[in-house]
């Protein structure tokens, strides 16, 4: 047990394991669905066995080598950015008893979980030796850095109002009155800022269609699997972070509070997906103007309302 | 090795992958632009954007001369197990090599059964086609020279055949490196058949020169065998915005004009105006008006926005057709792209609509709905 929470250290990663899974399955899923629904197409069953099928095919297909790549550094990347999102998850709280690692300053853990996973791509673009992916993996700098800085102010301003950077605290503190009314800025920001870190759409920045595909232009079989299933593990974890930080975590009548943690979570992943199928990307020079200019200043209100809360 | 003393898991597993959704990278060659707008419309297949990520090469068209070349070098970059489909026109002379083995198909309406089949053979029979080019660079080490070359921290020339990036001042005074790099002919922004040598600093463009293909030749097999379809300005449109969604990140309405183009193949009737009204919506309520105004100014077709609006609404367009691009230098256009970044010069490129030679024909026959 690490802090409050009520998990055997030995059985952390088959929960945060599991959890990743089925939130990377809902994913593929409700991407597929949305992007249908989206083009005017139809849905049949056959959308929920297609991510186990393309699972198959990537087990069949060879994994690509280019000339002279970094062959350590494509092999850690995925590696990384699935820690990294099981780091970020451990975290937070599935429910007031379950965390895996309910520590001091789990807004700072966080945090640097974002920090890293902007490496983690970085380095995933940078392994091929090749260009179109160096270039995705620079202009995702370009956009990350500048992300950053809207998490940070975010998420202190939710820790503001719950005196705490504990994450089980800042749930706890929204038993009467959830951080999206409070704070009605965060969350919003907080969504830019979970598609932004995952390179998800419409800020799918380093691996756009754009680029053939960016930093994984040049990755094929099981590696390309595995980042696709550590971005979305990211992304999952996101949505969980939300959840937690806004959407008032476990709080709510009737059902355990597991059970709105899971539809809160799902819930904000809908919001990612749809938005991915609705907007277009957001040109890379223009969201850095974005970020700086509209984004950061709104942060910098929002902490303010927190901190005028407070009082 | 036998079917019969293949393990169970691993049948299963190759069966499992051979019913997924067929990844495919289609390279179009001359005369089939419209290949893979005309393949997002069909279910069961999922067209990629790199040939590392696909099991089946779709070469659609001809491909004479370079374009066979660049083509094999295409084919040998998809993984294993894989397999080749070419989607050959009529008149179809030359075969490159990598095209020796492929299975051929003629109607539109067959080519996306062909890729499954293909699909399936590569991946539950383990059948794939061997590389065409040999896996070695162009030129041969030819050992330390006087001047250091071919030693550790040489600096400049071409090493192993490869021009190596030197440093040159980029748009803000500061050095930086500065890459010499071909796109093309099968980038998906260009139209067939383009070339393009490009020089990058970071992902802003320095210089460029256009090697395009034989203008009269492409327009007169691609417009041929269309101008014998229905609709065939209709289709043209909205294939070409199919493309444009695409580039621009909008997968839904590349699939949703893909369709609309593909019903549009057999059918008897124009598109009704509430269907192309929902591909407009996509468009605009997605931001990406917005996104592009202002980006790849042009001399009498405006920005990219302004010539996707006039795609979306001819009603917008003056009449006239002002905005044929035929007579454009592809000089004046490599001049236009330099200091832009490179996805806003693929933006500015597909926009243009290069391939089909744009003209008031296709502006006139949307304007009729």
């Amino acid at each position: 047990m690490i802090g409050n929470s009520t998990i055997p250290v030995w059985s952390a990663p088959l929960w945060v394991g599991s959890v990743l899974a089925v939130g990377v399955y809902v994913v593929a899923v409700a991407d597929t669905v949305a992007q249908r629904i989206a083009a005017g197409g139809t849905l049949d069953a056959k959308v929920l066995v297609e991510p186990l099928r393309r699972v198959a095919l990537a087990t069949v297909q060879q994994r690509s080598v280019t000339e002279r790549p970094d062959a350590l550094l494509a092999a850690l990347a995925p590696a990384a950015l699935a820690g990294l999102a099981a780091a970020g998850l451990s975290v937070v709280p599935l429910s007031e008893s379950w965390i895996v690692a309910d520590i001091p300053s789990g807004i700072v853990w966080w945090g640097a979980v974002e920090s890293l996973a902007i490496v983690a791509v970085f380095l995933h673009g940078w392994a091929p030796n090749s260009v179109q992916p160096l270039i995705g993996a620079y202009r995702y700098v370009a956009d990350g850095l500048s992300v950053l800085l809207l998490s940070m102010f975010v998420l202190i301003g939710v820790a503001v109002h719950a005196q705490s950077l504990r994450i089980s605290a800042v749930v706890a503190d929204q038993h009467d009155l959830w951080n999206v009314i409070r704070q009605p800025l965060g969350l919003p920001l907080f969504v830019v800022v979970a598609l932004g870190i995952t390179s998800s759409r419409p800020l799918d920045i380093a691996d756009g269609t754009d680029l053939a595909g960016g930093t994984t232009a040049e990755t094929s079989g099981m590696p390309l699997l595995l980042w696709n299933v550590a971005r979305a593990a990211l992304l999952v974890a996101f949505a969980m972070m939300g959840s937690a930080a806004f959407l008032g975590g476990w709080w709510g009548p009737l059902v355990p509070g597991a059970v709105w943690m899971a539809i809160k979570t799902v819930a904000l992943l809908a919001v990612f997906v749809a938005l991915g199928n609705v907007v277009a990307r957001v040109r890379p020079e223009r969201f850095v103007t974005w970020c700086w200019i509209v984004l950061l200043p709104l942060a910098f209100a929002d902490l303010a309302i927190a901190g005028l809360e407070s009082l | 090795m036998a079917r019969g003393r293949v393990p169970l898991a691993v049948n299963m597993r190759c069966r499992c992958a051979g019913r997924a959704e067929v990844p495919v990278f289609v390279a179009r060659g001359l005369g089939l632009g419209c290949a893979t707008a005309e393949l997002r419309s069909v279910g069961g297949v999922r067209v990629v954007d790199s040939p590392r990520h696909a099991t089946v090469l779709l070469a659609a068209g001809e491909f004479p001369g370079r374009m066979g070349e660049a083509l094999d070098r295409v084919h040998d970059q998809l993984p294993h197990p894989r397999g080749v489909v070419w989607w050959r026109p009529p008149h179809a002379a030359a075969v490159p090599p990598a095209l020796h083995d492929a299975a051929v198909a003629y109607e539109p309406t067959r080519v996306a059964d062909v890729v499954r089949t293909v699909h399936r053979r590569c991946v539950e029979d383990q059948a794939t086609t061997a590389d065409v080019a040999p896996d070695r660079p162009p030129n041969d080490f030819a050992g330390r020279g006087s001047n250091g070359q071919g030693g550790d921290g040489m600096m400049g020339g071409t090493p192993w055949g490869r021009p190596m990036a030197m440093t040159a001042d980029d748009r803000d005074g500061l050095q930086l490196d500065r890459l010499a790099v071909t796109f093309g002919p099968f980038t998906p922004a260009f139209p067939p058949g383009l070339f393009a040598d490009v020089r990058l600093q970071g992902e802003i463009v320095q210089a460029i020169t256009f090697a395009p293909p034989d203008a009269d030749a492409d327009a007169e097999v691609g417009w041929a065998a269309a101008r014998s379809l229905p609709f065939s300005g209709e289709r043209h449109l909205l294939h070409v915005l199919s493309d444009i969604a695409w580039l621009g990140g909008l997968p839904a309405a590349a699939r949703r004009a893909a369709r609309l183009a593909g019903s549009l193949r057999q059918g008897t009737t124009s598109p009704s105006a509430g269907e192309l009204g929902r591909v407009r919506q996509q468009f605009r309520r997605s931001g990406f008006l917005r996104q592009w105004t202002g980006i790849g100014h042009l001399d009498g077709s405006g920005d990219v926005a302004r010539r996707v609006a006039v795609m979306l609404d001819p009603s917008a367009a003056p009449v006239g057709d002002p905005l044929s691009i035929r007579d454009m230098e592809w000089s004046a256009i490599g001049r236009a792209l330099i200091g832009m970044d490179w996805s806003d010069a693929l933006m500015t490129i597909a926009s243009l609509d290069l391939a089909g030679n744009w003209s008031g024909a296709s502006i006139s026959a949307l304007r009729r709905l």
